[in-house]
């Protein structure tokens, strides 16, 4: 089977975000960037798909020059072949420029799954996989915590409050994971050398078919307004223990109505 | 001291090598109480990975893909 991950590289765990107050965008260049460790577990759950049932991991990933070492990681991971958007044209696109752009590029190829993180861990909006099933005409299973393909048919177990609930489609079908599916494997040294044996197409948007009306800053219907940081939290209140500490955090919790 | 060819595709792949040791380790960390094969499995990639390093054969890891 032939399974599309959908990744994104973003700055390193490692690196504190900073956003531009004029563009109000994530600061992405000259910081050191990773694989997202979201799109990891795509990246993973597609190998292991791929390890039981036969055929390829494709790595789809739109981003800048930069992007190179996330595309590697995949690539050491174990997938087959990487396909890179990367286009002065694309930048500044929206969240359905985004999906429209890694549509097309999943168009040019044969394709049974397409599997996206939930989320992204940098801009997190959460929107590109729904509108990137709408654009690929193919049902979304979303959530998923676990996964599994079965002759035509995915089936996976959508994390809900309460549990989970057990939902299947006809393949082909885009599965969006969450953090909890798996835990990825990490790249060896056979896996970094052989990796530099892997290809890495290149699209810009004009190979796509997109112009300034689809794809880039000119393309988005979605514009960030304000950034701002979240309130300062008030000081959390230290109690000890000197005998009473049980009957000062009681009565702490039932000033707040808790108990 | 002769510069190295491709200051931009070697630090790449340094900073993969440190990226793939950096997972290797979280991993590890977080399997020590239970999985010891994991852990020592992990180990065992960290050297592998710090032996090419330390052995210093820039122009192979820059060298054409075989």
């Amino acid at each position: 089977m032939n399974v599309v991950v959908c990744a994104k590289v973003v700055p390193a765990s490692t690196v504190t975000n900073q956003i531009d107050p004029t563009t109000r965008r994530l600061v992405r260049k000259d910081v050191t960037q990773e694989l997202d460790p979201q799109a990891a577990k795509a990246v993973e759950e597609g190998l292991r798909l791929v390890d039981k049932h036969g055929g390829a991991v494709t790595v789809v990933v739109m981003g800048g020059d930069d992007a190179t070492i996330g595309i590697r990681s995949a690539l050491a991971m174990g997938a087959a072949a990487a396909i890179h958007l990367s286009d002065p044209a694309l930048a500044g696109s929206d969240a359905l420029g985004t999906a429209k752009a890694l549509a097309a590029a999943i168009r040019k190829e044969p394709f049974d799954l397409v599997l996206c993180a939930t989320e992204s861990t940098d801009s997190s909006t959460g929107l590109v996989p729904g509108q990137l099933a709408q654009l690929l005409g193919i049902p979304p299973l979303t959530f998923a915590i676990a996964l599994s393909v079965d002759g035509g048919h995915v089936t996976i177990r959508r994390q809900s409050e309460g549990g989970y609930d057990v939902v299947s489609t006809e393949l082909p079908s885009l599965v969006t994971v969450t953090t909890g599916i798996n835990e990825p494997r990490y790249p060896t040294l056979k896996g970094i050398m052989g990796a530099r044996k892997k290809e890495i197409r290149k699209y810009t948007a004009a190979n796509l078919g997109l112009g300034p009306a689809d794809v880039g800053a000119s393309g988005a219907r979605e514009k960030v307004l304000t950034v701002g940081r979240p309130p300062v939290r008030p000081p959390g209140k230290i109690i000890k223990d000197e005998g009473d500490g049980g009957k000062q955090i009681v009565d702490f919790l039932a000033g707040l109505k808790l108990v | 001291m002769t510069q190295a060819p491709n200051a931009r595709a070697l630090d790449e792949h340094l900073q993969e090598m440190v990226l793939a040791l950096h997972a290797a380790v979280s991993r590890a960390m977080s399997h020590l109480n239970d999985d010891p094969a994991l852990v020592d499995r992990a180990i065992r990639d960290c050297e592998e990975i710090l032996d090419v390093v330390l052995e210093g054969n820039v122009a192979e890891w820059l060298g054409p893909a075989t």
